[in-house]
This record gives C-alpha cells, structure tokens and sequence, in this order.
C-alpha cells in the first residue's frame, strides 16, 4: 500500500475533521490538517502529494499561500476550497496554478473524494512512469544491455557511445536477432534525448499503400478508412528518436518521400499541405547489403548516404567468441527472475549442445531457446533434452550454401573435432570413419594439434 | 420568540436548525466520530460567538466578515441551515460596510447559536 500524504490547510476546525474522517476512509490516504498557511508552508519538506487549501481564512492571503507552496514545488497540486463562489476567483486560481476549485457546500465531500482519487491515480501513474523510466535507463546502461567480452563488442561500444554522444544519423547493419534495436534503444536512452520518445518502425511489416500514412501520418479523410486525424510516427517521436528497422525494404516512391523529410527536417501529413518542423533523430537498421541495392538499383543513393552516418555492424553470434557462455548465463538468470523460480543451471552437456548449433536467428533465438529450456526443466538443472533447438534449420543452412561433398566433410569433422577437443579417435568412431581420414585433413589444413 | 431556547421543538424545527438526519448521513452514521463533532462544533459555536460579539463591540467591521464566513462555511458542514442564511447574511451586509445590516441581524445570530448550543448540542 503507497500512503497519499494530504496536507489540509483549514481554519474552520468541524469541515477539516469531517473531510478529514471522509478522506481517510481510504486507508491509503493520510490527511494532516494546519490551521495556517505558515504552518503548512514549514511543513513541505514531508513531501506531500496533495495540498487542500481553503482559500479565505482571516489574516492569511491565500494568494501568498499557493505561491509559496507552487514557489516549493511547481508541480504540488493544490486544491482550493472554499465558502466563495466567483467564477472569476476560481478562474485566476486555475490560471496561477491550483489543480481544482471546490466549492464549500453539501457536495464538497463527494467532489473532493473524487478529486483527491484522480489526484491519487494520477500521482501513482506518475510514480509508476519515473520508476519504469529509471527500470528502462538501467536496462538501457551499456553494461546492462549489451551483455558480451568478445574482442568483436568494443569497438561497437566504443560506436554506441559516440552515437550517444552526438546527434549523428546512425546506421545498424546485422543478422536478424543480432540487436540491432537493442543497439538503437542503448543510443536512444544514453543521449540527450532519453527522456523523449523513442519510435520503432518495421518498415517491412507495414503495408506499401499504408507507410506514408504510418509514418508521416494523415488528416480525417484523406483517404477510404481515414475517418480521423492521424499523426505519424515522425511527430510522435518529436524530440526524441525514430528506429527506421529494415529500412531497406522501403519502395522507391517512399524513399523519395522519407529523404525531403530528413533534408527538409519536416514532415506533412497525408492530405494536409501544412508542413510541420521536425526535430527527430532517426537511426536505421537492415539486415542487408545497401551498397549493394544502392548497386542494384534498389535503394536511392542519396538516401543511402544521407542514412550512413555512423555505421554500426551487429556481429553474429557465432562469431561472438565466449558471449554465447555469457548471454546464456544472462537469459536463464534474467527469466527465473521474472518468473520468480530459483536460478537454475545448465549442465556441461547442455552448453556443448548450445556450442555445436550456429544460431542463425543469433541472441532472439538463443533467448527463446533458454527461456523453454528453463520451463522444461524440473529441477535446477537444464540438460541438452531440454534445449529444443531446430538443427533443421542448421541443415537447411548447410545446404543452402552449396559446398562441394569435400568441403562439406571438412566442415563437418572440424565440427565434431572443435566438439570433443581434437580427439581424432573419440571424433573417428563418432563418424564411424578411419583416423587417416582426419589426419588427412589435418595435413591439408595444416594442423597439428589433434590427440590420439 | 421564534428561537427561544427553551421553546418546545418539534421535528420540523429541529430540521431548520439542525438537520440530523443528514448529517448522520453525512458521517455514516457513526456515533463515535458524532460525539467528537458536536465538541468541535460546540468550541466553535461558542467562540465565533465571543468573537462576533467583540467585532461588533469594536466596530471592526472586516473581522464580522470574516467571523460570519467562518460560521457560515461551519453551518453548512454541520447542516445548521437557519445558522447558515444567517451568517451569509451578515458576511454581505459586512462585505458591502453595512453596519444597519448587521446590527439588524445581530441579534438573531445570537439567537440561533444559543439555541443550537443550547437545544441540540447536548
């Protein structure tokens, strides 16, 4: 239960009891009651979430009052109460500030419950928004995000932090599921621009005929459907960031579009001829080539280069050296935590089975893979049966490269040789193939460290 | 004498001076918190009393505004409805300096107190 601390400042002490005994009906709500302004003014350093304050009381000038508490904290709301009924009093009290104007009468319990619950729902929503947006700050610290050693993360950091740093236009390049978001959310809430909003768009989710609208948004009939006015991605990621994801399945017509916008700064909505000034960083990710499809004819040069900026390639997993170990360690911890179960762990087995696989959907897949290994899991240990992973897709991977049969041999005794630490007889049997085979390979690839 | 406190009330009276009924209403019936009211309620009955007659008795004619204010916003609290048109009339007759006003309504204002204080506080 959070307590709701109500300061009442009231001269007339029976309508202070009443209201107090009402309010604090709801055990939340904690009421103190001053019978001078001064005495609740010396009294603010306990925080409190609501002020009621009778606006005229002899020998005190309501005015100060709410000055010096606004003076305090702009952001305190004050309820004025009061005996007075003019429109014009209650108006200027608005004006400089005070949150409502109650009237003192025989509904003043009724309207002042429902303000002061208003006030309560507001003050936890607002609460909840700090916290959560201290929750995404800490989530979003470099070390807490980005979650990996391998000699292949630093200089990507050392890119993050510079993009964060500067306004730059910054361009993520990566396998699917390698971070690429993950990398645009880090800049996005470690830059000036933290506390404003940060937009997503999957550009290749949206429909072609639906984009502009999407993301430059659209007046109330502008087209069949739009029966309301719209606003778009771009204004609502006004003053902070737009994440273009796979930007490079935009059509032509659009990229068109979406360069004036980021040459001209501003955005006009479809069918408005208003143009409205922008102020939005917009970071962009593809799981492609550009230069290549800028080669092809598929992607506007100039938009090309107007997006490179700093560029920032997302590495795979597998290339990812001991990061693997590490991202494991992170998912199984992180999704015992939120599901309240004990941290469990994986056995020796069940990290060489996760070491033998290739990840080509990299940490998304590596992620959903732990989070059902651990459900599937009945005790605290999570065997290799417990991780489900589709070495179908593995083989449709090595097929779809088209090796010769040899280098397809090769590729699969360094396999099991990488697997079981160079033990040429260990690997032999598993292959049910002779060791001259590997010692074979071994002279070809000029190596010279396999065990009998 | 129309409020003389030791006049006979019946149901209909009781309602103009103090309304009861609501006003157990308004504190949900609760007995408890009733008792502490009628204290409140007593103290400041009496002391608006002792000062309405001290701002009168010194010509001040801001303070009988702002004590009928007080006890104007207390009436209504406490459902004392004839206390209540009493005191808004005599915070207008302060409001606009005027004494004949005031002193045309003085005594009923002390009329009706005693006879709240004396008739149905106890």
């Amino acid at each position: 239960m959070s307590i709701f601390r109500i300061f009442m400042v009231e001269d007339d002490k029976a309508f202070a009891k009443a209201m107090q005994y009402h309010l604090s009906l709801n055990p939340e709500n904690e009421v103190e009651v001053f019978t001078k302004g001064k005495d609740c003014i010396a009294n603010l350093h306990k925080k409190p979430d609501l002020i009621t304050l009778d606006y005229f009381m002899p020998g005190e000038n309501g005015n100060d009052i709410l000055e010096k508490i606004k003076k305090f904290n702009k952001d305190l709301p004050v309820i004025i109460v009061s005996g007075q009924t003019e429109i014009n009093v209650a108006l200027e009290l608005l004006k400089q500030g005070a949150y409502d104007y109650v009237v003192k009468d025989h509904e003043t319990k009724e309207r002042l419950w429902n303000s002061v619950n208003h006030l309560r729902n507001h003050s936890q929503l607002v609460k909840r928004v700090d916290s959560l947006q201290q929750e995404v700050e800490e989530k979003y610290d470099f070390g807490n995000l980005i979650i990996g050693k391998s000699s292949k993360l630093k200089p990507i950091f050392n890119l993050i932090d510079k993009a964060a740093k500067s306004n730059i236009v910054v361009s993520i390049t990566g396998e699917t599921g390698s971070g690429k978001e993950v990398v645009a959310k880090t800049i996005h809430y470690n830059s000036p621009r933290k506390d404003k909003p940060f937009i997503a768009v999957n550009v290749a989710a949206i429909p072609h005929e639906l984009i502009e609208a999407e993301l430059f948004g659209h007046e109330k009939g502008a087209f069949t459907g739009a029966l309301n006015r719209r606003i778009g991605k771009f204004e609502e990621a006004q003053n902070g960031t737009v994440f273009l994801d796979e930007i490079g399945e935009m059509d032509p017509m659009m990229q068109t579009k979406l360069l004036r916008v980021l040459q001209e700064q501003e955005v006009t909505r479809v069918g408005s001829n208003e143009s409205l000034k922008l102020n939005v960083r917009v970071i962009t990710a593809t799981h492609k080539n550009l230069m290549d499809e800028v080669k092809k004819g598929n992607f506007r040069e100039d938009l090309f280069y107007r997006l490179m900026g700093i560029t920032i390639s997302m590495p795979p997993l597998r290339e990812r050296e001991n990061d693997l170990m590490l991202l494991t360690q992170h998912f199984v911890k992180e999704f015992c935590s939120k599901n309240k179960m004990k941290t469990k762990k994986l056995t020796p087995e069940a990290y060489s089975k996760l070491a033998s696989y290739n990840f080509p959907g990299n940490i998304r897949e590596l992620k959903a893979i732990i989070e059902l290994a651990v459900v599937l899991s009945d005790d605290e240990l999570i065997e290799p049966d417990h991780l489900q992973i589709q070495f179908s897709s593995l083989e449709s991977e090595m097929l779809s490269k088209e090796m010769t049969l040899a280098e397809y041999e090769k590729l699969i005794i360094g396999h099991f040789l990488k697997k079981y630490n160079n033990k040429v007889r260990l690997v032999a049997s598993k292959l049910d193939i002779g060791k001259s085979t590997i010692y074979r390979l071994f002279k070809e690839e000029n190596l010279n460290n396999a065990e009998s | 004498m129309k409020n003389s406190p030791s006049k006979t009330l019946t149901m209909e009276d009781e309602q103009v001076h103090f309304n009861k009924k609501k006003f157990m209403e308004f504190i949900l019936n609760d007995a408890e918190f009733y008792k502490e009211m009628l204290e409140t309620t007593r103290e400041t009955l009496t002391q608006g009393k002792i000062d309405m007659a001290e701002s009168v008795a010194a010509r001040d004619i801001e303070k009988v505004r702002q004590v009928a204010h007080l006890l104007k916003g207390h009436a209504v609290t406490m459902y004392f409805q004839e206390l209540h048109k009493i005191a808004l009339t005599l915070e207008q007759c302060a409001g606009n300096k005027d004494w004949e006003g005031v002193s045309q309504h003085i005594d009923s204002f002390e009329k009706e107190t005693d006879c709240l204080l004396q008739n149905h506080l106890n």
